[in-house]
C-alpha cells in the first residue's frame, strides 16, 4: 500500500502546487501569503468527515471545489466568517466591510477559491501526467456539521484517501484559513509510478 | 460553432436568457455575442463576430483574466471572475434606479460541451449583472457601519465630560467609522462647533450637505450636517439611521446639561462644606465650641489633641472640666474665659503663662482667647474658646536666647584669633572664652599631628586623668572620630553617639563631649573643637554657628604655622646663602692655598726623602773626619748625626702638617658646593669623612670618634648636602659631650646597608634630651644650645635635605646616656654598583716606565718647578708657564707623551688649549692629563664632565703622581 517514500513524493508535488496557490493569491491580495508545508495523511474515506471536523476548530465559510479524472476530490478553503469578511475587504479595497456574506462577497470568494484551488490542482495534474477536470467552486456559509457528512459523498465508491492539510495566512492582515486537499484514487500505486517516473532523475 | 440543432436550441437559449453570452474558440475569437450583451453594450454581434476577444475589448486584457481564460480554454478549467476585484470588464451599461451605471459584472468562465464531451477548447463566458447586488451589499456595508457608529456615540453619551467634546467626537466617529466625508454638529449658521472632515475641506466648496435636526428646543437650533462620499446616493433607511443619530447627539447634548448643572450645584455645596471643615481644621489652634451654658458642643482635632478628649465625650460635659487651665506661677485655677464670656458678653484673651492640665496629666503651656455666638437676635447662644499650644514658641524664645549668648562668646573668640600669635596660647584663650560665656560647661580643644595624633590640648575644666598624655613625643593618642569629623564636619546628639569610639583622650578626661567639631585645614585634619554643654540647645543655628568658630580656629592655627614655616624658611635663606658665600670664599682660598701647597708639601717631602742620602754621606765625611783628629790634623765642628736626625724628624713633621693642611683644604671645597642641586650616585663614606675633616677640632677634646664605615651601595645625593648633614649630626652630638673626658666618651658613625637602605647612625655617649624636647628637635628654631650657640636650624635643615632625597631621620634619646640620630636613604640599585674599595696597588714595577717626553704646562712657577724635578730623572720634562707659551711649544713640537695641563690658568686656560688641541691634534689631545687647584667655575665643571681626560687634585703626593705617571704611559705604550 502507501508506504513512506510514495507520501514523500506526494508531499513534494503537492507543496509545490501549494506554493503555486500563494503566488496566485499573493498577488490578488498584494500581501505576501504564508502557506505552511503540507501534511499528509491517508485515511479511510469514511473516515474522511470525522478528521475534516475534528481539524476544522470553528465554523465558517468552505469554497469547496470538486476535481475529477484519474486522481478525484475535493479541495477545500475553510476560513471562519470573519475572516472571509476581511479577505473580501482586503481585496476589494474601498468596500464597505459588511457583517454578512453578501452574494458579491461569495463571487468575491469563488474567484479567490477558484484561483488558489485551481492552481493547486492544475500544478497536481501536471505533475502526474493526469488531466483533471474542475468544477466552478461553490462558496458554502456552514450553519451544521451536516457539511463534513457530505463531503466525500461523490467518492464513496473508492476506499482510500489522502488528505493534504496546509494553513494560509497574511503576511499585514489577520486573515488565517486551511486548505484542504481530499485525494482519492482508483489505482493509487499507478499514481506513484507514474510520480516517480517524472520525478526520477 | 457547429450550428447543429442542440446547437440552435442553445442558441436561442443563449439570446432569450437574462444573462450575456459571450463565445469564444480556441484561439480566443469571439463566435457569438447574444443580444443582452448588444442590449447592454450597444455593440450588435456582427460587429465583434471572429475579432479576438481581448483585443477587442482591452480591458480584459488583465494578467488575472487572460490567465483564467487561457486556463479554460487550454486545461478545461472553469473559472469565475468577480465584479469586486475586476470593475471594468466588458463595457457594458444598466440602470440603477433611475442612473444610468456602468454595469458590475460576474463573469463565470466555463468550457464549452458537456462533462463527457471531448474538449473543443470554445469556452462559454457567461455575464452576470451584478451592479444591484454590489449596490445592496454596499450599502448594507454603510448601513452596518453607520448602525455601529451610532452604537459608538450612544457610548461616547455617557463617558464624555462635556457638550463640546460629544459633538467633536461624534463628528469624528462619523468621519472615521461611517466614512462620510465631513459632519458638523452645529447652530443655523453657526461656523464653529464640533466638526470632522475626511478629505475635501467641509466649511470651503463643497456641495450642501444633508442636515438633521438634534430635535432640541432651543433657539438657534442645533443641527447635525453630513457630507456623504461623493456619488453616494443615500437610502431611506440610511437617512433614518442617520436622524436617529442626531436625536442621539440630541438627548446626550441635552443629558450633559443637565448632568453639568446638577454638578455644579453639588460641586458648590461641597466646596462650601468643604471650606468650612478646612478653616476649623487647619485653623491650627484648637476650638471648642460651648452652648449659653458653658457646656460642650464642638471640638476640632487640635482641641482634641491639646486637652486629650476625644469630642464625642467631651461633647455635654462642662468646660471647665475639658479644659483645665491654671496660672503657670501660681498653680492656681484661673477663670475660664468662656464663664468671662457668658458674664462680660465682649471677647476676652487669656493671661499670659497658663497652663492647661490635659486628660492624661500632662501640661502645655497654652495662649487662648474666647468670644460669644450671637444668635440674630444678639443673644447669647454659646462661646467659641480658640486656643494654642505655647510650647514651641517658649523652646524658640529659650533658643533664641541661647543663640545671643553664643554669638556674644563667639564675637570674643574671632578677638582672641585675630590677635594671638601663639598656638599654644591661642587654643588655652580660646577654650577659656568659650568655656566662660556661660553657654557651655566645658570646653576642649586637641591639635594633632599629620599622623593623626595628639600633639597638644586645652581644656576649660582641669582635668588631671590628661596628665603625662603628651609625655610620648609624637605618640599622643589618636583620636578616634577623626574619619567621621572629616567627612561630617560635626559630631553631635545621636552621630556623636555612634562614631565616638570612647577614644583614649575621652577617657582620661572622664567625659564624653554634647558636640564634637573638625578643624579641618586647608589641606589635612588639624583637631577639634569638644564643647558639652548646659543641657540647651540652640538647634542647627549653633550648631551652624560651632562650625564656623571651628573653620575659624582651623584658620588660625594654620595661620600661626605658615608664619612659624616663613620665618624659618626665611632664615633658613639667610643661612644657606651665607654658608654658600662663606663655602665660595673657602674655596677661592683653598685654591689659593694649593698651588703654594703644591710645590711646599713636594720639596718637603722630597726632602725629607733626599736627606737619609746626604746623612749617609756625612757619615762617612764625620768618619773620615774623626781619623783625621786622630792623626792631630785639623777639622772642622759640624752638627752631629743626631742634631740631623732631629732635622729629618722635623721636616718630617711639616710634611704631616701639609699634608693635613691639603686634606682641609679639598674638604673645604666639597663644602663650598651645598647649594648645587644636582644628585648623583654617591658613597655616604665621602660625606662621613668630609665631615669628619671640619668636625674634627670640635670631637678631639670631647670624645673618641669610632667609624665603623662598611662597603655599601651608593645612594642618589649631592656631595655637598650630606657632607653638611654629617656634619650637623657630628657637631651636635659633639656638642652634647662635656670637654674634657675624652677617654670616657665616645661618637661613633656607622653606615651599613638593610634591606632597600642605606642607614647612617650618628651616636654619642652625651647628655641626651628628654622627651617632651625629643618631639621638637627637628622644628625650626629648636635648639637646646644656650642662645647664641646655635641657630635652631642644623637638624631642621637636614630633615630637609633628607626628605628632599626620599630618606628619611629619626631621633633616639634617653637623658644621660646618649643620643642616637640615624638617617636613611634609598640605595640605588644600578648594576649592584657600591662604593669603590681602596685603590689597587700598581703593578710592581711600573714605574719604572721607558723614559718619556713629557710637557707640563703650569703658571705656577713652584709647580712646573716640583713637577719638573719629580720626573726629570727618569724623564724629558718641557715646561710651559701659560697656556699661550703651551700653544707655541706645540705648534712647533708635537713629539710628546704626555701632556699635564693646569686647568685654571690666566693667560689662555688649560681648556682653552686643550679644545685647539682636540681640533688641530686629537690624538695629542687624548693624552693630556688635567690638573686643577680646587676651586671649580661652572664652567670648568661642565668642561670636565664632557670630556674623557684624566684630572689630578693638587696638592699632588710625589710618590703618587710618578706611579700615576709611569701607569699611564705604560698603558699608552701597551
Amino acid at each position: 500500500m502507501v508506504d513512506a517514500k510514495h507520501i514523500d513524493i506526494l508531499t513534494e508535488v503537492i507543496n509545490i502546487g501549494v506554493g503555486e496557490a500563494a503566488e496566485a493569491l499573493s498577488e490578488l491580495v498584494e500581501d505576501r501569503v504564508e502557506l505552511t508545508v503540507p501534511e499528509l495523511k491517508t485515511m479511510a474515506i469514511s473516515d474522511c468527515p470525522a478528521y475534516l471536523e475534528d481539524e476544522v476548530d470553528s465554523w465558517g465559510v468552505f469554497t469547496s471545489q470538486l476535481f475529477d479524472g484519474d486522481v478525484k476530490g475535493r479541495a477545500l478553503l475553510v476560513l471562519s466568517e470573519a475572516c472571509s469578511l476581511d479577505l473580501v475587504s482586503v481585496l476589494a479595497a474601498g468596500e464597505p466591510r459588511t457583517l454578512s456574506l453578501t452574494e458579491t462577497a461569495k463571487a468575491t470568494l469563488q474567484e479567490v477559491g477558484n484561483i488558489i484551488l485551481g492552481s493547486c490542482l492544475s500544478v497536481f495534474g501536471n505533475m502526474l501526467d493526469t488531466r483533471l477536470s474542475l468544477a466552478v467552486p461553490g462558496v458554502t456559509v456552514a450553519t451544521s456539521r451536516e457539511f463534513f457528512g457530505n463531503v466525500a459523498e461523490e467518492f464513496e465508491d473508492l476506499e482510500m484517501a489522502i488528505v493534504v492539510k496546509s494553513e494560509l495566512s497574511l503576511a499585514q492582515h489577520q486573515v488565517r484559513g486551511v486548505i484542504f486537499v481530499l485525494l482519492s484514487f482508483n489505482d493509487f500505486e499507478l499514481v506513484v509510478q507514474q510520480a516517480e517516473q517524472r520525478w526520477a532523475p | 460553432m457547429t450550428p447543429a440543432g442542440p446547437g440552435e436550441v442553445g442558441r436561442a437559449v443563449a439570446q432569450a436568457i437574462g444573462l450575456g453570452v459571450v463565445g469564444v474558440d480556441a484561439e480566443g475569437k469571439i463566435l457569438a455575442w447574444n443580444r443582452w450583451m448588444h442590449q447592454h453594450s450597444g455593440i450588435p454581434e456582427a460587429e465583434v463576430l471572429g475579432q479576438v476577444l481581448v483585443d477587442r475589448f482591452p480591458s480584459l486584457q488583465k494578467k488575472a483574466v487572460v490567465r483564467s481564460l487561457r486556463a479554460c480554454i487550454e486545461l478545461g478549467l472553469p473559472a469565475v471572475l468577480s465584479p469586486l476585484l475586476h470593475r471594468d470588464l466588458f463595457p457594458l451599461q444598466t440602470t440603477l434606479g433611475r442612473r444610468m451605471v456602468p454595469m458590475l459584472q460576474r463573469v463565470r468562465m466555463t468550457p464549452a460541451g458537456g462533462a463527457d464531451e471531448p474538449a473543443t477548447g470554445e469556452v462559454l463566458l457567461l455575464v452576470e449583472d451584478m451592479t444591484e447586488s454590489v449596490e445592496h451589499g454596499r450599502e448594507i456595508g454603510r448601513l452596518n457601519r453607520l448602525l455601529r457608529s451610532l452604537r459608538r456615540i450612544n457610548q461616547l453619551i455617557i463617558s464624555v465630560t462635556g457638550p463640546d467634546e460629544l459633538r467633536r467626537r461624534a463628528c469624528d466617529i462619523l468621519v472615521q467609522d461611517a466614512a462620510y466625508d465631513g459632519a458638523r454638529v452645529a447652530s443655523r449658521g453657526e461656523v464653529a462647533g464640533g466638526e470632522a472632515a475626511a478629505g475635501a475641506g467641509v466649511a470651503g466648496d463643497c456641495p450642501a450637505p444633508l442636515t438633521f435636526s438634534l430635535g432640541l428646543e432651543e433657539p438657534g437650533e442645533q443641527q447635525l450636517m453630513v457630507w456623504p462620499a461623493e456619488g453616494v446616493e443615500l437610502g431611506p433607511d440610511e437617512l433614518s439611521l442617520l436622524q436617529e443619530v442626531a436625536a442621539d447627539i440630541g438627548f446626550g447634548l441635552k443629558t450633559l446639561a443637565e448632568r453639568q448643572r446638577r454638578q455644579e450645584a453639588e460641586d458648590e455645596l461641597a466646596r462650601q462644606r468643604e471650606r468650612l471643615n478646612v478653616t476649623l481644621r487647619s485653623i491650627g489652634d484648637g476650638v471648642i465650641a460651648c452652648d449659653s451654658r458653658g457646656k460642650v458642643s464642638l471640638m476640632n482635632a487640635v482641641a482634641e489633641q491639646l486637652t486629650g478628649w476625644p469630642e464625642q465625650e467631651a461633647r455635654g460635659e462642662a468646660l471647665d472640666e475639658v479644659f483645665d487651665i491654671i496660672n503657670e506661677d501660681t498653680r492656681e485655677a484661673v477663670e475660664s474665659p468662656v464663664a468671662k464670656v457668658i458674664r462680660g458678653g465682649g471677647i476676652v484673651g487669656l493671661a499670659n503663662h497658663t497652663v492647661l492640665l490635659t486628660r492624661n496629666g500632662g501640661e502645655l503651656p497654652v495662649a487662648d482667647s474666647g468670644a460669644p455666638i450671637l444668635g440674630q437676635e444678639g443673644e447669647l447662644e454659646g462661646v467659641v474658646l480658640v486656643f494654642r499650644d505655647q510650647t514651641e514658641e517658649r523652646r524658640q524664645e529659650a533658643q533664641i536666647k541661647r543663640l545671643n549668648r553664643v554669638l556674644r562668646t563667639m564675637r570674643d573668640v574671632g578677638s582672641v584669633l585675630a590677635r594671638e600669635r601663639d598656638q599654644g596660647r591661642l587654643i588655652r584663650q580660646v577654650v577659656e572664652v568659650l568655656g566662660g560665656g556661660g553657654v557651655y560647661a566645658d570646653v576642649a580643644i586637641l591639635l594633632t599631628n599629620p599622623q593623626g595624633r595628639l600633639v597638644d590640648f586645652a581644656t576649660f575644666k582641669a582635668a588631671p586623668g590628661l596628665d603625662g598624655i603628651l609625655d610620648e613625643p609624637g605618640q599622643g593618642p589618636a583620636l578616634d572620630c577623626a574619619p567621621e569629623l572629616v567627612e561630617r564636619g560635626l559630631l553631635w546628639g545621636q552621630e556623636l553617639e555612634q562614631s565616638c569610639l570612647d577614644c583614649e583622650f575621652c577617657r582620661r578626661r572622664g567625659a564624653r563631649p554634647d558636640a564634637v567639631v573638625g578643624l579641618k585645614g586647608e589641606e589635612e585634619f588639624l583637631g577639634a573643637l569638644l564643647v558639652s554643654g548646659d543641657g540647651g540647645d540652640g538647634g542647627d543655628e549653633e550648631r551652624e554657628l560651632l562650625r564656623r568658630l571651628a573653620r575659624d580656629l582651623a584658620r588660625a592655627v594654620e595661620a600661626i604655622a605658615a608664619a612659624r614655616e616663613r620665618d624659618a624658611l626665611r632664615v633658613q635663606v639667610a643661612q644657606s646663602d651665607r654658608l654658600s658665600s662663606m663655602g665660595t670664599l673657602a674655596a677661592g682660598v683653598a685654591h689659593e692655598i694649593n698651588n703654594p701647597l703644591a710645590y711646599t708639601l713636594y720639596n718637603i717631602e722630597s726632602a725629607a726623602e733626599d736627606l737619609p742620602q746626604f746623612m749617609a754621606a756625612y757619615q762617612q765625611l764625620l768618619a773620615w773626619q774623626s781619623e783625621r783628629l786622630a792623626a792631630g790634623q785639623p777639622g772642622v765642628k759640624g752638627p752631629s748625626i743626631a742634631d740631623l736626625e732631629d732635622l729629618l724628624e722635623r721636616i718630617r713633621e711639616a710634611a704631616d702638617g701639609a699634608r693635613r693642611i691639603s686634606t682641609i683644604s679639598r674638604t673645604l671645597s666639597t663644602f663650598s658646593r651645598v647649594d648645587q642641586s644636582e644628585v648623583e650616585p654617591m658613597s655616604l663614606r665621602h660625606a662621613v669623612e668630609n665631615a669628619r675633616n671640619m668636625a674634627h677640632n670640635e670631637i678631639k677634646y670631647r670624645a673618641r670618634l669610632v667609624l665603623d664605615l662598611a662597603a655599601t651601595p651608593a645612594v642618589l645625593g649631592s656631595e655637598g648636602k650630606l657632607s653638611q648633614v654629617m656634619l650637623n649630626l657630628m657637631i651636635n652630638a659633639a656638642h652634647a659631650i662635656e670637654e674634657g673626658d675624652m677617654e670616657n666618651n665616645q661618637i661613633s658613625v656607622r653606615t651599613f646597608h638593610q634591606g632597600d637602605n642605606v642607614v647612617v647612625e650618628v651616636s654619642d655617649t652625651g647628655a641626651g634630651i628628654g622627651a617632651e624636647q625629643l618631639g621638637q628637635i627637628f622644628e625650626p628654631f629648636f635648639t637646646t644650645k644656650p642662645i647664641g650657640e646655635g641657630s635652631g636650624l642644623g637638624l631642621s635643615i637636614s630633615r630637609k635635605i633628607i626628605s628632599e632625597l626620599g630618606g628619611e631621620i629619626e631621633a633616639q634619646s634617653e637623658p644621660g646616656k646618649g643620643t642616637t640620630m640615624r638617617f636613611w636613604l634609598p640605595a640605588v640599585q644600578e648594576d649592584g654598583r657600591s662604593e669603590p674599595g681602596p685603590a689597587p696597588a700598581p703593578p710592581e714595577g711600573v714605574d719604572q716606565a721607558p723614559p718619556a717626553r713629557i710637557l707640563v704646562v703650569d703658571d705656577e712657577a713652584g709647580i712646573r718647578a716640583a713637577v719638573a724635578h719629580m720626573l726629570g730623572g727618569q724623564h724629558e720634562v718641557i715646561v710651559a708657564s701659560s697656556g699661550v707659551e703651551g700653544r707655541e711649544v706645540l705648534l712647533e713640537d708635537q713629539g710628546f707623551d704626555l701632556i699635564i695641563l693646569d686647568l685654571m690658568m690666566s693667560r689662555m686656560s688649560g681648556m682653552e688649549l686643550h679644545r685647539w688641541l682636540t681640533e688641530a691634534h686629537p690624538a695629542l689631545a687624548e693624552r693630556v692629563i688635567f690638573v686643577t687647584g680646587g676651586a671649580f667655575t661652572p664652567a670648568a665643571r661642565s668642561y670636565l664632565a664632557s670630556v674623557d681626560n684624566m684630572r689630578l687634585e693638587k696638592p699632588l703626593n710625589a710618590a703618587t703622581f710618578k706611579q700615576l705617571v709611569a701607569t699611564v704611559l705604560g698603558n699608552w705604550s701597551s
